[in-house]
């Protein structure tokens, strides 16, 4: 006991052998912790103008107040040795190994063997030809015993067995697996493992060393399931532990008894899970699917069905687009693996037909097009439209704009513009223009007219 | 030390390669049931020795020799005085002398009676030895060089034959089958060649050294060929290459009986036949050793753990 009446000093020990002598690491969580949020108390300044100097170095340095544990050596929880220390070391291990070992140098002859030696060693043989029946084989008589190859899940992690390595450190670790049913879990398995493991390695290597001898179907196979904790003697993981850390090598720790411990997995095992986004006017739709073999209708059924409001019986006919690639409608018989992404956007088929036009507008991320007075996707029977016209032509933008005048059901004229790039408004310009002149309707003449008259107004007013 | 005795009802696979270790493996189950550290050099060849207790692994500038069945982590025996890479190892069937093959140029005979080494040999070639076999008849040394020669050394007279199949291609393997009727050679280019020997077959003739008589040239594969063996046997032949497939051909007439390939396969660097030639094993460069069935051409287990090329296979099988 040291008798010593610097509080500081005394209160710092204390830290640091808790820190240094404790294997789980806890400590050092808390302690660390602990001293950044406060300063050291009980500094008097005055009184110990030495500690206040050094007090400044200290609060460099990581954890450690104590004047003999410096931050390097905590890491390695070694004193350093020194290079001469070591060499011996090595050359003694050398040397014990080579003791053990027969060496016979060649050793070059000078005369040629006796004759009698010569005959003895090398004298030839009659060969004899082989017994048809004299090339039996063990290992064909095993095979056919053990007829299927072991599918271990787990078998890359059995290069991690110190039980069959010879000369390299290793570890013997008694693992309670906690996930068995009530009779087996009372005994542990015994495992000893290369020191160059880490953590995540030896679950791995326990689960196959559970996996060669017992059926273990139940056991999941990613190892994200389960962590080791630390565990009493009989078995009982210590809960107020946290598990160790997947990353960290076993050779750290010094335990002779963990537990294996099956965790609730948050979401199951992410390959087998296919998630498709369908974006639909403002919101989306999320959906898993089986297989990426799935048909692209397939997952406009799929989206249809799940906004039943968007069913139309006379069938406007919906596209999916990539979400990533705007205006490029996919094939419907490709599937989802050759998309190459999960997310897409379903869209309403822009149709003009003799009988009416639909148009489902493209809502423009972040923007407000004051143009379109509802973003909603309208059906214009082909009878009411009066005319079809090109308004304005942003050659910059790329974009056009384009009206459509119909007349509305109190006998009005009314006109509603559209925006577009200026390809897709020229074609439906073109197109409504078209199926306009084929069809001679009412709406059309009438508004022709009326435009005559307007026309031959103002020529009229400006004469007078 | 007889052959066959001892340790009969055990089956011994061991590989070895360029991650310093040898790998013991339960052959029918695809375990490793041991792994051995060979520390500073990387494995040339194995082989095990005809007693079956030890495995002789040829490294650089030594021979080491490790126990089968024990957990001896070391060599029990260290031959050493070579200079440069061992590229071959052997034994006398009965286990009286050891011979090797080095990029020094030499085959060499190692007495393994008594540890003072009375009955040494030395045979000097023009060229690196990639190759040394023992003939059937316990007498003579075959061995190929990278300058393309392959020699017959008879070593009760000291005598020798030399043949060169196609000039300046680098022998990388020979083979006899166990009836001493055919000698296999396969080159660097991928090509085969095939000699009918004529085996003494009364005792007067004995002593007379075995005559090679050429037979057939396979043009087996398209890139180096790296290893030939023929089956116990002696009906089939096996070539593995650098083009990542094993092919194995029928001694009746030298035509492809299967192609032994899989998709990850990398060089087939070694193979060895199951004891009633309808299995085969394979070391690859994917570090992979498989075992095959000669029918079937398909794989029936695989040996995984290495860490990086496999060069070398040691296969001993027990009698059933």
């Amino acid at each position: 006991m040291a008798f010593f009446d610097n509080p500081a000093f005394i209160i710092s020990h204390i830290q640091n052998s808790f820190v240094s002598g404790d294997d789980t690491g806890l400590c050092e969580l808390v302690i660390v912790q602990d001293e950044t949020s406060r300063r050291p108390v009980g500094i008097n300044k005055s009184a110990w103008p030495w500690l206040a100097a050094n007090a400044e170095e200290d609060d460099e340095t990581e954890l450690a107040h104590s004047y003999d544990i410096t931050a390097d050596s905590l890491g390695t929880r070694t004193r350093p040795r020194s290079d001469t220390a070591f060499k011996l070391d090595m050359l003694k291990k050398d040397k014990l190994i080579k003791g053990k070992v027969k060496t016979i140098q060649w050793k070059e002859n000078v005369e040629m063997p006796s004759e009698e030696d010569l005959d003895a060693l090398f004298k030839k043989k009659i060969v004899t030809k082989r017994k048809k029946d004299a090339n039996t084989s063990l290992l064909t008589e095993q095979l056919d015993k053990f007829p299927s190859m072991q599918s271990n899940p787990f078998s890359e992690y059995a290069k991690f067995n110190g039980q069959t390595q010879v000369g390299i450190p290793t570890k013997k670790i008694n693992i309670f697996l906690t996930m068995l049913p009530e009779g087996e879990r009372e005994f542990p398995l015994s495992v000893c493992v290369t020191s160059n493991a880490k953590v995540s390695d030896l679950i791995g290597l326990t689960l196959w060393l559970y996996s060669c001898d017992n059926n273990a179907a139940f056991l999941s196979k990613s190892l994200e399931c389960y962590t080791l904790n630390i565990a009493e003697d009989d078995g009982e993981p210590d809960r107020d532990f946290p598990p160790l850390d997947n990353r960290e090598t076993i050779s750290k720790f010094g335990f002779g008894t963990l537990a294996l411990v099956e965790k609730v997995c948050p979401v199951e095992t992410s390959k087998s899970l296919l998630v498709v986004k369908v974006a639909v006017g403002e919101g989306f739709s999320m959906f898993q699917v089986e297989t990426l073999d799935i048909k692209m209708s397939q997952i406009l059924e799929l989206v249809l069905k799940r906004r039943r409001g968007m069913m139309n019986v006379d069938g406007p006919c919906y596209i999916l687009e990539k979400l990533s690639e705007p205006g490029v409608t996919l094939d419907m018989d490709s599937t989802l693996e050759s998309q190459g992404t999960f997310e897409f956007c379903l869209h309403r088929e822009h149709r003009i037909s003799s009988h009416q036009i639909e148009i489902d507008p493209v809502q423009q991320k972040g923007t407000v097009n004051k143009l379109l007075a509802k973003q909603k996707a309208v059906t214009y029977p082909m009878i009411i439209i009066a005319s079809c016209d090109t308004i304005d032509d942003k050659t910059n933008a790329g974009r056009a704009m384009f009206r459509l005048t119909y007349k509305s059901a109190q006998n009005e004229f009314k006109f509603v513009d559209f925006e577009s790039d200026r390809l897709t408004s020229r074609k439906i310009v073109q197109k409504v223009q078209q199926i306009l002149d084929m069809r001679g309707s009412a709406v059309r003449t009438e508004f022709q007219s009326n435009k005559e008259k307007t026309k031959s107004k103002r020529s009229s007013m400006m004469f007078s | 030390m007889t052959g066959g005795g001892a340790l009969a009802d055990q089956v011994i696979l061991a590989t070895g390669g360029y991650d310093h270790t040898i790998r013991f493996w339960q052959a029918h189950s695809g375990i490793c049931h041991r792994t051995v550290q060979h520390p500073d050099s990387q494995v040339n060849a194995l082989e095990v020795t005809p007693d079956r207790q030890t495995v002789a692994v040829a490294g650089h500038q030594h021979i080491r020799m490790y126990d089968v069945a024990s957990g001896n982590a070391n060599p029990v025996v260290n031959y050493e005085g070579v200079s440069k890479n061992v590229t071959a190892v052997g034994f006398h069937e009965e286990g009286k002398w050891m011979f090797t093959g080095g990029e020094d140029c030499s085959a060499r005979i190692w007495d393994l009676r008594a540890r003072n080494l009375q009955c040494q040999r030395i045979f000097q070639v023009n060229a690196p030895v990639s190759c040394v076999l023992i003939h059937p008849n316990q007498g003579e040394l075959i061995v190929g060089d990278q300058s393309g020669s392959i020699h017959f050394w008879d070593l009760r007279t000291d005598h020798n034959e030399q043949l060169v199949p196609e000039a300046d291609a680098s022998i990388t393997s020979v083979s006899v089958d166990p009836e001493g009727s055919y000698l296999a050679s396969v080159n660097n280019r991928g090509n085969c060649y095939v000699w009918t020997l004529s085996g003494p077959s009364s005792g007067a003739a004995a002593a007379a050294c075995t005559q090679a008589r050429p037979k057939t040239k396979i043009e087996a594969h398209r890139r180096y060929a790296l290893r030939c063996r023929f089956s116990p046997d002696s009906t089939l032949l096996a070539t593995t290459s650098a083009d990542q497939t094993t092919r194995i051909w029928k001694t009746a007439d030298f035509g492809l009986m299967t192609e032994l390939k899989c998709a990850n396969q990398r060089w087939v660097w070694d193979c060895a036949f199951s004891g009633d030639s309808q299995y085969i094993f394979t070391a690859s460069s994917d570090n992979v050793a498989r075992l095959w069935s000669v029918e079937g051409g398909d794989v029936k287990r695989e040996y995984n753990g290495h860490q990086k090329a496999i060069v070398a296979l040691a296969f001993s099988d027990g009698l059933a």
